[in-house]
């Protein structure tokens, strides 16, 4: 478990922000639709930037990240707050570890959220670079890591079918 | 997979139980107050068994079906909390091209 700069994915609406300033600052103009959007970028020189904000967050490292590879792919990790704890079907499932997507964390020390509990969400997982994991926060045994693999496995729609012997 | 299947008659099955299962409600069976089995009136069972056959096998599963309603609230509070996040696209522009 780490704290690194989670970066966050573009989507609809965008807004664009000009160079160009008027008396407030720059003209920021809204798209709405990918043809507003591609109208506005000039194919050609010079590129478009795009700006994506990055928060720092709490997430699980997928992968051992030692090594060579400037990448890691993590997954996002949130915390379980009075209103989703209220929402009795999914807190049901995810205490008694039968949730397909999310995993339970926090309650032991070495999780690393000062007994607070979290979810590992299987369903946001990205990659980030090694070198914007600020620390270590805590980590999980052999068994959960096991535990969030089978999560990541319905997440990612993987065909196991040849691993689990029911494959032609 | 079939079912592994036994006759009624060796089910000892509470008369509200049998009643809530004739009114299409599943009837959980708990041990040491975990979850250990569920049982399912047959018409249901035969709408969810192809997905529980592929899910058995390892074959790829749309996880949307195997979420619920407030799997998807929360999906959808998760991405409130990102929209303010979002910054935009800054175009850049040649510095004579610059406006006033």
């Amino acid at each position: 478990m780490c704290l690194a700069l989670y970066p966050f994915v573009p989507g609809l609406p965008l807004r664009q922000v000009g160079k160009r300033l008027d008396a407030a600052g720059p003209v920021v103009v809204r798209h709405d639709d990918l043809t507003s959007l591609t109208a506005a970028i000039s194919p050609g020189p010079p590129p478009t930037d795009l700006v994506i904000q990055f928060k720092l967050r709490r997430v699980l490292l997928l992968q051992t990240g030692r090594g060579r590879r400037a990448d890691v792919v993590v997954a996002r990790i949130n915390s379980v707050t009075p209103e989703r704890r209220a929402r009795s079907g999914w807190y049901l499932r995810l205490t008694e570890g039968r949730h397909p997507a999310h995993y339970l964390i926090g309650r032991l020390h070495r999780h690393g959220s000062a007994g607070k509990e979290a979810f590992v969400d299987l369903m946001n997982v990205t990659t980030i670079r090694t070198d914007v994991i600020v620390r270590r926060t805590g980590y999980l045994t052999t068994g959960e890591m096991r535990d969030v693999s089978e999560r990541l496995v319905r997440t990612l729609e993987l065909d196991i079918s040849r691993l689990v012997g029911g494959g032609e | 997979m079939p079912p592994f299947t036994i006759n009624a008659s060796s089910v000892r099955l509470p008369e509200d139980a049998r009643a809530a299962l004739e009114n299409h409600r599943d009837v959980q069976v708990v041990a040491h107050r975990r979850p250990r089995y569920v049982l399912v009136n047959a018409d249901d069972y035969a709408l969810i068994s192809p997905l529980l056959d592929r899910v058995r096998r390892g074959a790829p599963v749309p996880i949307e079906d195997l979420l619920d309603d407030d799997d998807f609230a929360i999906i959808a509070e998760l991405k409130a909390e990102d929209e303010g996040l979002l910054f935009g696209a800054l175009e850049a522009q040649p510095e004579d091209d610059a406006g006033p």
